[in-house]
């Protein structure tokens, strides 16, 4: 009961938050990230005096640096599967802070998390990685955000680093548009994400998990992160298009505020 | 001399074959060094009350009650989330 009443919160807060964010997104970009917190949205009937307070003020933010946090592998974790297969019409955007590909509305691919699904919603990339470990830095990162049916958001993460080229990743750069803003709706590119996936079972996936938030204004808390122990490879040409597109659009790594990083291994 | 010269050739063409190879020095997030530093770091804090651990849980998408759409995902779509 307790826990439902929580859900029922958590739920609100984000349906709040994303409701004020998309009925007026107040202007932001990466290179004010120090001031996300005091945004504020003028184009309201009532202005917003601090739309985005959440990213100064909570206790929960991602990213984090995992080379700072205590690791526990000893509990018994969810067993998590990427049930993803293939989306025949996925829409390619250049979201105006980086790049992104939103599965089609009718796409059955999801996360199972537990009994629980959680729908693939879209994944994007940041360069470079907002996790860190220490002083070590990855080139970029690749991030599925699944939401489930009561708006709970758990984001799957992966670490890119150079090496050999990525046919997949390249599907992705030949097709989002150049303008921001802009979708690619009729690519007639079929596609799996599942491509985008480390060498790891995805029926059984191994992972670090802890509770976060959202990387990007309005840093909403209640998202449940898993980072995969592998990671992926693009080549170095692959990078310097990903940088024509967005370059430095990751956030520094936040507190930890005593949060434990819990492993499958 | 002529041994000398095949082996100074050899080398060469070896460090050149690795020089040119772009090829990540791990395929793990964190390598072994650094997650068994992690490890004995949680291993010295374990004297202190641990956190709740993930529950396995087995509330189903069903039992929510609520295939109605979310706003967060209109939201997640139009942004990087």
């Amino acid at each position: 009961m307790k826990t439902k009443s929580l859900k029922n919160l958590a739920t609100t807060v984000l349906v709040c938050f994303a409701t004020t964010a998309t009925a007026g997104s107040p202007h932001w970009n990466h290179t004010e990230e120090s001031t996300w917190w005091a945004a504020e949205d003028t184009s309201q009937q009532l202005p917003l005096k601090f739309p985005y307070a959440t990213c100064g003020v909570g206790k929960h933010q991602s990213p984090i640096d995992l080379g700072a946090a205590t690791l526990d592998g000893s509990k018994s974790l969810n067993k998590v599967a990427a049930q993803y297969g293939t989306d025949t019409t996925p829409v390619f955007y250049n979201s105006g802070h980086g790049v992104q590909v939103n599965t089609s509305t009718d796409y059955s691919g999801a996360l199972k998390i537990g009994d629980e699904s959680f729908p693939l919603i879209q994944f994007h990339f940041h360069e470079p990685s907002e996790h860190v470990i220490g002083d070590k830095k990855f080139p970029a990162e690749l991030h599925f955000v699944h939401i489930n049916a009561d708006g709970r958001i758990a984001v799957l993460a992966t670490a890119i680093d150079i090496g050999a080229e990525n046919a997949a990743f390249q599907t992705v750069l030949n097709n989002v548009p150049h303008g921001e803003g802009e979708r690619n709706e009729n690519s007639g590119i079929t596609f799996d994400p599942a491509a985008l996936l480390p060498d790891l079972n995805p029926e059984d996936l191994d992972y670090y998990t802890f509770a976060g938030s959202l990387t990007t204004p309005p840093c909403s808390e209640g998202v449940q992160w898993y980072l995969l122990p592998k990671i992926i490879t693009i080549s170095s040409a692959q990078l310097e298009q990903l940088k024509g597109f967005y370059t430095n659009n990751a956030r520094s790594p936040q507190s930890l505020n005593g949060r434990t990083v819990l492993s499958t291994q | 001399m002529l041994i000398k010269l095949l082996l100074a050739v050899s080398l060469s063409f070896s460090v050149s074959c690795f020089a040119g190879t772009e090829k990540p020095s791990s395929n793990l997030l964190i390598d072994p060094a650094t997650r068994s530093a992690l490890d004995a770091g949680a291993q010295k804090k374990s004297t202190r009350s641990d956190p709740p651990a993930e529950k396995k849980d087995t509330q189903s998408t069903a039992e929510s009650g609520s295939d109605q759409h979310t706003p967060m995902i209109d939201y997640c779509r139009n942004n990087p989330c």
